[in-house]
């Protein structure tokens, strides 16, 4: 198992053991252990290929393992379904701002509490609304019509109306205009600070570093490295991982 | 002349019925079912059934109908849907529904035999009424209600924004908790009770007949290409067009070709413009 | 070895049905019995043309029965009415159902599956009407006879043997379909349409040729079926009977034709002894299938291979893919097309120009330019979204460019399909590998040699000597290829038992049977272990040691760094730099868009 830097003492809220995940014959994920504390901010870094996103989804059940365990709050989620590691706590923002067109502004925020609530629970919506002003305003548009940013805003709140203890942010970067970007994180470190956990996977490393407490360093389906935001991004590390330049270090541990 | 419009009419919105049917079914699995238009048929020989063999009022048997054909939409589910989505393989599911299409015909000659069977008149009324019959008013205002109604589902109620989300991105709906066989399921189901309401409504039309399955797959499938695959409103305008084409070329040329006239429209549509009149390009039929 | 007793006891068993065959008329008993076999034989003509559109190309054509009642019908016309000698009618009634078959395909060919199902469904239907209406030509509901073949044929036992004849004609012609490269490009249609598309398989027209030569054959089983059953009248032609076609190859298990003989065989016979299965007729064939489908759906062909294999263990023993970078050079030099000295490098590399690309509004490719020489590999790297796969589906033809230019010796690319792009020879691997899983290693290898088999479908059919000449060189190359990769010792697992790193370099192999001037890998390294990454190195420059250009578009920059002559980097759909690796390593505006904001 992992040694935990010292600055680590909060209570372990996600705990990944030994994950292998495979598309089909090819394991993309070898072996990885990760865990998120309490109130904590993770980001998640590496290349493309490196199997962040898939990790992700294996976290939140959307594709099977081949081998490990994920244990939330206590609770053995590696066999569970989508909708029970929902409930359970863990609500992850896909990808590529995957709201639903065909629905309005506050059908696709209503969406986000099915799992709990299967007639939508409205009760949230104000909460949400002051969170996420640009979405009171286009409340009863079109999913279709907001913008690539106004979209991934959308599912953001699609997520934190599910009222997670632990919000997965799958790139939310992608294709977006900084400013967007910047609210996004924004918003994710302000939830965080009020004591919900972020896991975040990110190829913009210096924004994410900056919100981040601590970071792990994807390789190839392994964990390159794991230690604190600070450290990882006063090293040389990075510039090895992204551009080569030597063997990558394939175990977890602290860098000096 | 009129009589000629009207029976075209009804006919066609008998098709959009399916239409409607395999519109639904579609949007939760993205698989077009063979069996879509048997679940009409079980609707009209159940009904004949339970009001004429069995002496229940009309009542008891519509809902009968309505429990039947939603029961064949599960087993449809249970059977040939569920298992074979899991595989890679895209085109197994036209061979389980077409074998389970090819099953329940059969089942049906041999018990209800193989001729067609008069269905009950549901409402009192004289069978002069011409083209006020309710033979033909039955399966226009079910089809035009089954729209009306979907419409309602889908942007009004919890469910039917499921559907919508599910049949647009259903890794995404799944990350949000949502289940996705269940709700596929409840989509069979819905299509399922829908088809047996218009087999119901069109039964003395169509008469309670066994081999109805495959002319109305193959014709409800002709509306839903003709109108575009996803719109309900594509659907009702495709079987309309449809009925109304057949019944015009039946009284010019001789009914001997409906068949004929009949494919040669979606031909027509088809090139002209691939993904149907109302279509989107956007949707795939795979 | 184990393959020479397998096909040892194949050609045994061949001899055994020959011998049962032939001396049927005096061991099967009655009349009615030798009937049975006539019809079984009569079906089987038509099945097995089908088979090479239903099982071998993976069409849901399911309307077979009214291209057997036109045959039937044209058939009685002639003969009957008309007085045309039987034989020479049964031949126009072939063609008149070839003909119908081309006319039928042609619209409904280019459909998606359940549209095309529906289509055939429809043909059928229509069929029946047209017969039921031209009541002075067919007799209406009334029906016509059927004519008898003259002397020796036209006894029970006789027609028996005419019967056999023509399905023995039939099966010889469709056994050398399936066997030859045509074969291999009908399963790729079926399998994976992408992988035929790559090696240059002329999808439509491939299709088309099959469905004729099912229609063909479905015409003169038709005449036979006329003949045998002295009298047709429409109620003969029921869409039961298209089912029952297509079960009996469903059954039988695709990609087989032994497999889709013994479904008819059991599918006719078995109503015919077991008297509650004949009353329950076409339930019956609905049920089966539904089994099939759920439980085997390869067929049962499949699974009698399968519980076959499992009596005779075959050790799977784990090799290391061990390339050989001389050999491949040596594999690639011996089959390259050779160049006149009067080509210049400029003329022979690959010139894209200003390429631009959008989807949508967002532009994926934005004025990117790149030069791919022969003999060079050109590294192509970029963050998420920069645009390298969409560069390399422009180039290999799966994108149409908005603006610029793409050439090569002369030729401008862009007006070029995916499959013309193949001819002048740009091959290309995909980010999952996309290879044909019931073919073995080697099969899967000699598919990239498509474009270089000159014998057409009727060469291939009738079983031509060039036809087998050309196969052995094919065959050849593609050991001589799987050596250079490393993967000879596999060559005849089947496709899908072979592990992540095997199906890559497999399908890179499968490349180069198309003697490319350039391959094109998209994310080779994806899913390797440090030491395959290494193999892939030796494989990519023994490629380029022959004089073939790579394109190598990766995440795995390292690896591009060590590999490579020339890099390009993109970003956001822009080159941002182009040059040697330690170049693009080291530029601070790569640096910048890796690892910064």
């Amino acid at each position: 198992m992992s040694s935990t830097p010292k600055n680590r003492t909060e209570k372990v809220l996600l705990s990944v053991e030994n994950l292998h995940v495979a598309y089909g014959k090819a394991e993309v994920v070898h072996g990885i252990n990760m865990d998120v504390r309490a109130g904590e901010f993770v980001v998640v870094l590496g290349r493309n290929g490196a199997g962040k996103s898939t990790t992700m989804h294996a976290i939140s059940g959307l594709v099977p393992k081949r081998e490990g365990r994920v244990t939330f709050e206590g609770k053995d989620l590696s066999q569970a379904t989508p909708r029970e590691i929902v409930q359970a706590g863990i609500i992850q923002v896909l990808e590529g701002h995957r709201v639903f067109h065909a629905l309005t502004v506050e059908d696709n925020i209503l969406i986000g509490t099915y799992a709990k609530h299967p007639s939508g629970d409205r009760s949230k919506l104000d909460e949400i609304y002051a969170l996420f002003p640009e979405m009171a305003e286009k409340r009863h548009q079109l999913a279709s019509r907001l913008s690539g940013g106004q979209q991934q805003i959308l599912a953001v709140a699609q997520g934190v109306i599910g009222d997670p203890r632990l919000l997965i942010l799958d790139e939310p970067s992608a294709g977006l205009a900084p400013m967007v970007v910047d609210r996004i994180l924004n918003v994710a470190s302000d939830l965080c600070a009020k004591g919900m956990a972020i896991l975040l996977v990110e190829q913009l490393v210096e924004k994410a570093l900056h919100h981040g407490h601590y970071a792990y360093l994807m390789e190839t389906g392994r964990i390159a490295a794991a230690a604190s935001a600070k450290e990882i991004s006063q090293g040389d590390l990075l510039h090895r991982v992204f551009l080569g330049g030597g063997e990558p270090v394939e175990q977890e541990g602290v860098i000096r | 002349m009129l009589t000629v419009l009207v029976t075209g009419l009804a006919t066609g919105m008998l098709y959009a019925a399916v239409a409607l049917v395999y519109n639904v079914m579609f949007s939760t699995s993205k698989v077009l079912s063979v069996t879509t238009g048997h679940i009409s048929m079980l609707g009209g020989v159940f009904g004949a059934y339970f009001i004429s063999t069995l002496g229940l009022n009309w009542v008891i048997g519509l809902v009968g109908a309505v429990l039947v054909g939603a029961a064949f939409g599960w087993l449809t589910d249970v059977l040939a849907i569920r298992r074979v989505l899991a595989r890679s393989d895209e085109h197994l599911w036209l061979l389980s529904t077409l074998a389970m299409a090819t099953m329940v015909q059969q089942a049906v000659g041999l018990w209800w035999g193989t001729e067609p069977k008069p269905f009950p008149r549901l409402i009192p009324q004289e069978f002069g009424a011409g083209i006020w019959d309710q033979k033909f008013w039955l399966p226009i205002g079910v089809a035009v209600l089954m729209a009306i109604g979907l419409d309602v589902f889908y942007r009004r109620t919890m469910y039917g924004k499921l559907f919508l989300a599910m049949s647009e991105d259903a890794f995404a709906a799944r990350a949000r908790g949502v289940s996705t066989d269940k709700i596929r399921v409840m989509s069979y189901i819905l299509s399922g009770a829908l088809g047996g309401l218009a087999g119901f409504a069109a039964g003395q039309l169509t008469f309670a007949y066994f081999a109805l399955g495959h002319i109305l797959t193959l014709n409800g499938f002709i509306a839903l290409a003709v109108g575009g695959l996803g719109s309900n409103v594509g659907a009702i305008i495709g079987g309309a067009g449809l009925g109304l084409l057949s019944a015009l070329a039946s009284y010019w040329f001789g009914g001997e070709y409906q068949q004929t006239i009949a494919v040669g429209l979606l031909m027509l549509v088809l090139l002209l413009k691939p993904e149907g009149l109302l279509g989107s390009k956007k949707v795939r039929p795979v | 070895m184990t393959n020479t007793s397998l096909l040892k006891s194949r050609s045994v068993w061949l001899l055994i049905g020959a011998i049962l065959t032939v001396t049927l008329p005096l061991w099967a008993g009655d009349q009615y019995r030798l009937h049975l076999a006539a019809l079984i034989a009569v079906y089987w003509v038509l099945i097995a043309g089908l088979n090479l559109v239903v099982g071998y190309t993976g069409m849901l054509s399911i309307g077979h029965v009214g291209l057997l009642s036109i045959g039937a019908y044209a058939f009685s016309i002639l003969a009957g009415k008309l007085g045309m000698d039987p034989y020479a009618a049964m031949v126009i009634a072939g063609l008149i159902c070839g003909l119908c078959g081309l006319a039928l395909g042609l619209p409904s060919l280019r459909l998606p599956g359940f549209y095309f199902a529906m289509a055939t469904i429809a043909f059928s239907m229509i069929v029946n009407e047209i017969i039921l209406a031209q009541v002075d030509l067919t007799g209406g509901g009334i029906g016509l006879p059927g004519p008898m073949f003259p002397v020796p044929f036209e006894s029970p036992t006789g027609f028996y043997y005419l019967a056999v004849i023509v399905a023995a004609v039939v099966t010889y012609l469709t056994w050398n379909i399936a066997r030859r490269m045509w074969g291999r490009g009908l399963i790729a249609i079926r399998d994976n349409p992408v992988t035929a598309q790559a090696v240059g398989v002329p999808m439509f027209q491939a299709k088309l040729i099959v469905f004729v030569f099912s229609g063909i054959t479905a015409g003169v089983a038709g005449a036979l079926f006329a003949s045998l059953q002295t009298y047709i009248t429409p109620d003969t032609f029921v869409f039961e009977l298209s089912m029952f076609f297509f079960v009996c190859i469903i059954i039988g298990g695709r990609g087989s034709i032994i497999g889709p003989f013994i479904g008819t065989v059991v599918l006719t016979w078995l109503p015919e002894s077991v008297a509650s299965l004949a009353k329950l007729g076409n339930f019956f064939y609905g049920l089966l299938l539904l089994i099939v489908v759920l439980a085997v759906p390869e067929g049962i062909g499949r699974m009698i291979k399968m519980i076959y294999e499992r009596f005779r263990p075959r050790k799977v023993e784990s090799f290391a893919i061990r390339p050989d970078r001389s050999k491949l050079k040596d594999a690639l030099t011996q089959f390259r097309p050779s160049h006149s000295s009067a080509e210049t490098e400029q003329s022979r590399s690959l010139h894209a120009a200003s390429v631009s690309k959008s989807f949508g509004g967002i532009k994926a490719v934005d004025d990117v330019s790149l030069v791919l020489k022969p003999g060079q590999v050109h590294g192509l790297i970029g963050p998420n979204g920069s645009g390298k796969t969409t560069m390399l589906n422009l180039l290999s033809g799966y994108y149409q460019a908005d603006a610029g230019s793409i050439n090569l010796q002369g030729q401008d690319l862009l007006a070029q399909t995916v499959q013309e792009r193949a001819k002048t020879g740009i091959a290309r691997t995909f980010q999952k590998p996309r290879l044909l899983p019931d073919l073995t290693v080697l099969e899967n290898v000699m598919v990239g040699s498509w474009l270089h088999a000159k014998s057409g479908f009727v060469t291939t059919a009738l079983g031509m000597p060039s036809v087998a000449v050309e196969e052995k060189a094919f065959r050849e190359q593609a050991i001589e290829l799987l050596k250079g990769v490393g993967l000879e010792a596999v060559m005849h697992r089947r496709a899908n038992l072979l592990d992540h790193a095997q199906q890559r370099f497999l399908e890179i192999a499968r490349g180069l049977a198309l003697r490319p001037r350039f391959i094109l890998l998209d994310e080779p390294a994806g899913g390797l272990t440090a030491v395959e990454i290494e193999n892939l190195g030796e494989v990519i420059r023994g490629i380029s040691d022959a004089g073939i250009g790579v394109l190598l578009v990766e995440h795995h920059t390292d690896f591009v760094f060590r590999v490579c002559d020339y890099v390009t980097a993109l970003n956001v759909g822009r080159m941002i730099q182009s040059g040697s690796p330690e170049q693009v390593r080291h530029d601070p505006e790569v640096i910048r868009v890796y690892l910064g904001a």
